[in-house]
């Protein structure tokens, strides 16, 4: 966390201010009318968790073979938004599909695909929760697994028969719905660049506790 | 046995009547085999022209459930969780940031102590 930190949370709360309001203003999907509006938080939700598996894996690899516990700690923070964000897309995805496809949940490869994703961070951060001694490097291990699994959940619709709207979508988007869903995805990257540190932060800190109760131990 | 001439003029009979039958079903079948595919697509709207005209109106509440499901309210479950979800996960963030630098600040207070116990012994 540095200097810019404050600029950054004036930058995320402006732009989530901004955002019902431009979203408002998009216009409606020809199928799909108004529940198609959901789009914007559901997308740039997708790509936030995607982008903190990812730094959740990286991160574990340069714990696992280089034993750097920095990068533990940015793993462990990365993992629990990666729970958070996968949280808010897989509740968001059956509001929309309930309309749009008639049905809540559907088993097709890019919703099964993205709820096993998810279920290997959950596992992650329970597994550092309850794992003991030593649950740090199993964690990262499974970490880099779920990282392994991004790319195939998002080019899953593209393989697969699913119902699922593909990833050509994104780049097609008309004038008027691509200014909007860029400005959401921007939001949510601040968020992530507002968040991650703060959780890392907090590890560092747990860190610092831990050493203090140590140097006490010794003490007494 | 020889047929007698009695017979063979009924099976003469009986063969013209089956023959004037069979030409029967044959042009049956030919008419509806060129009637079925005209009445159906008379039944169908033209490609790309006006839909066919309304026989009957439909009450909303007789659609199926799906197509009376209103959006509304799912976009403002949707965004309504997200916000949600994220102010609940920030006050989480503050709440163990708050209960560690409590802690830190109690241990503190309590090696200064020890510390101080230390020096005075000396």
């Amino acid at each position: 966390m540095n200097r810019s930190y404050p600029f950054l949370v004036l930058a995320a709360v402006g732009l989530f201010a901004t955002a019902p309001v431009l979203i408002d203003l998009a216009p409606y999907e020809s199928t799909m009318g108004l529940v198609q509006k959901i789009f914007y938080y559901h997308v740039p939700s997708a790509m936030v968790m995607f982008l903190s598996a990812l730094v959740c894996g990286v991160a574990s690899a340069l714990y696992l073979f280089r034993k750097n516990t920095a990068a533990d700690r940015w793993a462990s923070s990365a993992a629990e938004l990666t729970v958070v964000f996968g949280l808010i897309v897989l509740v968001t995805g059956p509001l929309w599909a309930r309309k749009a496809w008639g049905v809540w949940w559907q088993w097709d490869a890019r919703l099964t695909s993205t709820l096993l994703m998810w279920m290997i961070f959950a596992a992650y951060l329970l597994v550092r929760r309850f794992g003991g001694p030593g649950a740090e490097k199993l964690a990262a291990a499974m970490a880099v697994f779920g990282m392994a699994n991004v790319p195939f959940v998002y080019v899953s619709v593209n393989i697969w028969r699913t119902i699922h709207p593909t990833t050509r979508v994104v780049p097609t988007l008309a004038p008027g719905m691509r200014g909007v869903f860029w400005f959401a995805v921007l939001a949510f990257m601040v968020l992530l660049a507002l968040l991650l540190p703060l959780r890392a932060r907090l590890g560092a800190r747990r860190e610092e506790l831990e050493e203090l109760y140590l140097m006490g131990d010794e003490g007494e | 046995m020889a047929e007698t001439g009695s017979e063979v003029n009924v099976m003469l009979l009986l063969r013209r009547e089956w023959g004037s039958v069979v030409r029967v079903v044959v042009g049956v079948l030919v008419v509806l085999a060129l009637a079925v595919p005209v009445a159906t697509q008379a039944t169908q709207p033209p490609p790309g022209g006006a839909p066919p005209a309304q026989e009957e109106f439909v009450p909303v509440k007789d659609l199926p459930h799906q197509e009376q499901l209103p959006g509304g309210p799912l976009v403002l479950a949707a965004y309504g969780f997200v916000w949600a979800v994220l102010l609940v996960y920030l006050w989480t963030i503050w709440r163990r940031l708050g209960k560690v630098e409590r802690e830190m600040r109690a241990l503190s207070e309590r090696l200064k102590g020890q510390q101080r116990r230390i020096e005075g012994r000396m």
